[in-house]
């Protein structure tokens, strides 16, 4: 037991110590995203390595959260700010926007306070002229740019919004100035799509102590409250596994994601239903993406040499059993004290039980069991075990040894008392 | 009525269904995209569904799946077997749409039988009340629920309480109840077998780090009762650490307290040093453990240790390609009365590769291989599949084929080739329906001609009220509701028995 609480004490204090040394982390990167720091080209630097760490598509921002757009425009962001323009001064709704599909962008009256450009409807009595100082028009082979911008219009703008629940004014409202957000538009010309926050921006703040850190504060969230996944782009928006071990794309992820399970449940209930679990944790549905389609009968062969674990997915006393005494593959159709069964599936070798005194042979169901015994333990109960070793010593070599013995008595010592009866001096003098 | 013409009179439905179905409009979903399986409603045409929570209404889900499978199979006496199962499952929830506090409720159940035989099963999966304040520093789950906890217990069912406390950067996780066990279902049984209030119980406590980038751990201790007994005591230590998004190290550590046995230690790093580029290398130690009643806890039994690696590549934007092996190593030889057993060796490999091909988006070709050596046989494996997707993604159809040499040392008798071949397809008419049918042939040394057939009716209806408006994803007229298959005794002897599948409404007939 001292060894035990030795563990518990060394697991506790290497708790302590991470907890701590990632709380002086996390200060440290409040303290740097503090919106009243000023910018640095060092911060903007590492901002741009984490950015390009953090995405999938190389620091490009997702093509699902923030959909391809179409920029025909001239216009710099850095000349304007040279100039002395204010961000508000263009975007000046973004003061009362409270919803991701505002545009907030300016329009002609805005524009024409300083381009004096033609209003409304000018097009249709005169030449448009000056609309080719911010919008591109489509040309023809051997056709000018001037004959272009009479036959059409200009190429039309798409800007489709950000599939996100975002509220500019409240963040705007809290004092969070523009640029920590849109990184990098101060020194761009046309600002795109590369100027929108990555996740990991916005998780600088939203981590849950300065910012709620739920995944629907930003999500969208589908009728029934859980996250919308299909956000009609291709693919479904899925954890990476960048902030958690949730990499939903990992080759092994279907059979091994208990840990982010446990680490974040709350992440997993942001998108999943409990069904979810029970599509393959209660084995209505087989999954031969998991399991070929011939699993039902040659599981066996596999669960033999546990190399996947089924205990991972399956509870072994009922998943198994219930199959098995159905389909009549039970112990007495096996070789044991019943005798030799009848028919072509029988599972046990011959020389499986073994003869008493004999050596083993190399079908002797010691070794395997000895190998995996849980595998034994899928389809007998213990009474299988003490038709024979209630009077065949089942100990290991190491049990003569009273502390070693003892270790198995610990636990008030129960299995003890499937063979010896509770007055054994035996057990009498392991309890003293 | 013979169950072969409940049979036919079912699937015709099924078709009359299909066919109906195709006329509607539709707002497509995928079942699957990249990879991934769809958690629930598409986003419904061009516009998305902004549900930003305003707190003053509530969100309705309901969903149903009826489901049909037809299995053939040897038994060990030589038999050939038939089954003819259907389930229906139900799922309701309601929970407020407050963009912060959380109120909800939440409740699966399932009911069905096997139509060539009389009797039904029915059981609640779960149902649980959510509660969360506002600020969300606690949390409490009332009722049955699923909850993981690790290790032998794995994914624990039960009738209790979780709580969770979260203050900054220390979360806390309190559970407790009695666990449930579930039984395998293909071949339906009565399907609850707890052992009663106050003789088998389990409980456990958590802490975890929460609220840091990039960082998870938690330590968990928790204990079972079996018949009012302590029969495990277990610690679970998980972590997993980030760096730069381009490393994780992720460790897992399960400690059976009173068998004094580490029974699982994994430590794996993954590095992702490119966009086309992934490899990892994991190690794990296991040692089977078993709970102190048990027998089994007496008999000694060999640890293994293995190493495994993998290297993932993308080279081209529709191509990927996995290679993975490994090898697991008893560091015990067997032995037999002291006498080691060298011929029974003592170390297995493993060794896979796969390649994923999708050259369009609605086309996937997965080809894989994989080969397992050593200790018990070498067995060698290769599969093939198929996916095809219509534009809208309405349709999609999944072939599948693999086949198996298997080899077994101790059991010569298993040898041989294994194989299937199957065929799925999901047609999703709305966004709130889905139909699928699926066959399945199966070969094996014993088996010959073995064929599963499956057909599946998914609903899922969600409707959003709020004081004056009222949104949903179908309209209530178009909505078929999906009745429950009654759960009668439960075990044989009831006078009714399923009898089909007709657009998600379950029938009964009376059998005396």
């Amino acid at each position: 037991m001292r060894h035990v609480a030795s563990l518990a004490l060394l697991l506790l204090a290497a708790f302590s110590v991470a907890t701590v040394m990632s709380l002086r982390g996390a200060e440290a990167q409040n303290s740097l995203s503090t919106p009243d720091t000023p910018s640095t080209s060092a911060r903007a630097a590492a901002r741009a390595i984490a950015r390009s760490a953090l995405s999938d598509t190389g620091g490009h921002p997702s093509d699902l959260i923030y959909p391809e757009q179409q920029l025909a425009l001239r216009f710099s962001h850095r000349r304007h700010l040279e100039l002395g323009a204010q961000c508000t001064l263009c975007h000046a709704s973004t003061a009362t926007s409270e919803d991701a599909r505002d545009r907030n962008l300016p329009d002609h009256t805005q524009c024409g306070i300083c381009h004096l450009i033609a209003q409304e409807g000018a097009a249709e009595l005169c030449r448009p002229a000056g609309c080719d100082t911010c919008h591109l028009y489509e040309t023809n082979a051997g056709e000018s740019e001037e004959d272009a911008e009479v036959a059409r219009t200009p190429i039309q703008l798409v800007l489709p919004p950000a599939k996100l629940s975002f509220s500019h004014k409240r963040h705007l409202d809290l004092g969070v100035p523009c640029l920590e957000c849109h990184q990098g538009v101060p020194e761009a010309a046309l600002a795109t799509r590369e100027h929108l926050p990555s996740m990991s921006t916005c998780l600088s703040c939203h981590n849950g102590v300065k910012a709620p850190s739920e995944c629907t504060t930003c999500h969208l969230q589908g009728e029934g409250g859980l996250l919308l996944t299909d956000l009609g782009g291709g693919a479904l928006l899925a954890p990476r596994g960048r902030f958690r071990p949730d990499n939903h794309l990992h080759p092994d992820w279907q059979v091994a994601h208990s840990a982010a399970a446990r680490l974040a449940p709350e992440s997993c209930s942001s998108c999943h239903s409990p069904s979810v679990c029970l599509d393959c944790h209660d084995g209505k549905k087989p999954r031969t993406k998991l399991h070929p389609g011939d699993w039902i009968m040659n599981h066996g062969l596999e669960a033999g040499r546990r190399s996947l674990q089924c205990q991972a997915c399956h509870d072994k006393a009922s998943f198994c059993v219930d199959c098995h005494e159905q389909a009549s593959v039970r112990p007495e159709n096996f070789p044991g004290l019943s005798g030799e069964p009848q028919g072509t599936s029988r599972f046990h070798p011959v020389g499986w039980r073994g003869e008493l005194g004999d050596i083993a042979g190399p079908e002797h169901h010691s070794h395997v069991a000895r190998r995996s015994l849980e595998t034994c333990d899928a389809c007998h109960e213990q009474a299988s075990c003490l038709e024979c070793h209630s009077f065949i010593n089942p100990h290991p070599r190491s049990w003569s040894d009273p502390a070693e013995g003892w270790r198995f008595g610990q636990g008030e010592g129960r299995m003890c008392t499937n063979c010896h009866r509770p007055d054994d001096p035996v057990l009498q003098l392991l309890r003293r | 009525m013979s169950s072969n013409s409940m049979l036919r009179s079912s699937l015709f439905a099924v078709l009359c269904a299909v066919l109906t179905a195709t006329s509607l409009p539709s707002h497509a979903v995928a079942e699957n995209k990249g990879g991934v399986q769809a958690t629930g409603f598409a986003s419904g045409g061009a516009g998305l569904d902004y549900l930003k929570g305003s707190g003053t209404g509530f969100f309705l889900v309901g969903a149903a799946r009826s489901e049909y499978r037809l299995l053939q199979f040897r038994s060990a006496r030589d038999e050939v077997q038939t089954r003819q199962l259907m389930w229906q499952s139900f799922r309701f929830s309601i929970r407020d749409d407050h963009p912060r506090r959380h109120i909800s409720f939440e409740t699966a159940l399932r009911g069905g039988g096997d139509l060539s035989r009389p009797g039904f099963f029915g059981e609640v999966l779960y149902a649980f009340v959510d509660l969360a304040p506002a600020a969300r520093w606690a949390s409490l789950r009332l009722g049955r629920q699923l909850l993981a906890v690790g290790g032998a217990e794995g994914l624990l069912r039960l009738d209790g309480a979780v709580g969770r406390f979260n203050l900054h950067y220390l979360g806390i996780e309190v559970f407790g109840g009695v666990p449930l066990r579930s039984r395998f279902v293909v071949l339906p049984e009565p399907v609850e077998r707890p052992t009663g209030w106050g003789r088998d119980w389990a409980w456990g406590v958590a802490m975890r780090a929460i609220n840091l980038r990039f960082t998870q751990l938690r330590v968990g201790i928790s204990e079972r009762f079996r018949d009012g007994e302590l029969s495990r005591r277990q610690l679970t230590v998980d972590f997993h650490k980030g760096i730069a998004g381009r490393v994780t190290i992720q460790s897992e550590l399960v400690a059976d307290v009173l068998q004094r046995r580490v029974e699982q230690f994994l430590v794996a790093v993954d590095v992702r040093p490119a966009q086309w580029l992934g490899f990892g290398v994991d190690y794990e130690h296991w040692h089977g453990s078993f709970g102190a009643e048990e027998l089994f806890s007496v008999f000694a039994t060999d640890p293994f240790d293995a190493v495994r690696g993998q290297v993932r590549l993308r080279p081209l934007p529709w191509l990927r390609l996995q290679i993975a092996g490994g090898a697991q190593i008893y560091p015990l030889s067997i032995t037999r009365d002291n006498v080691p057993r060298s011929e029974l060796g003592r170390v297995s490999g493993t060794q896979r590769f796969v390649v994923q091909i999708q050259p369009l988006s609605w086309l996937g070709v997965e080809v894989g291989e994989r080969i397992l050596m050593g200790t018990g046989g070498d067995k060698q494996s290769l599969h093939v599949q198929l996916r095809v997707a219509s534009p809208s993604r309405r349709v999609a159809l999944r072939l599948w084929a693999d086949f198996q040499h298997y080899g077994f040392d101790l059991q010569p008798q298993l040898e041989g080739n294994y194989g299937s071949a199957s065929v799925d397809l999901q047609f999703r008419p709305l966004s709130w329906m889905r139909v699928g049918v699926s066959g399945r042939a199966i070969f094996s040394p014993w088996l010959d001609n073995q064929v599963q057939v499956a057909a599946n009716l998914d609903f899922l209806l969600g409707v959003r009220r709020i004081p004056g408006q009222t949104t949903s994803t179908s309209r209530l007229d178009e909505w078929q509701p999906a009745l429950a298959v009654k759960s009668r005794s439960g075990h044989g002897h009831s006078p009714y028995r399923a009898a089909g599948l007709v657009g998600g409404i379950g029938l009964r007939s009376f059998l005396r």
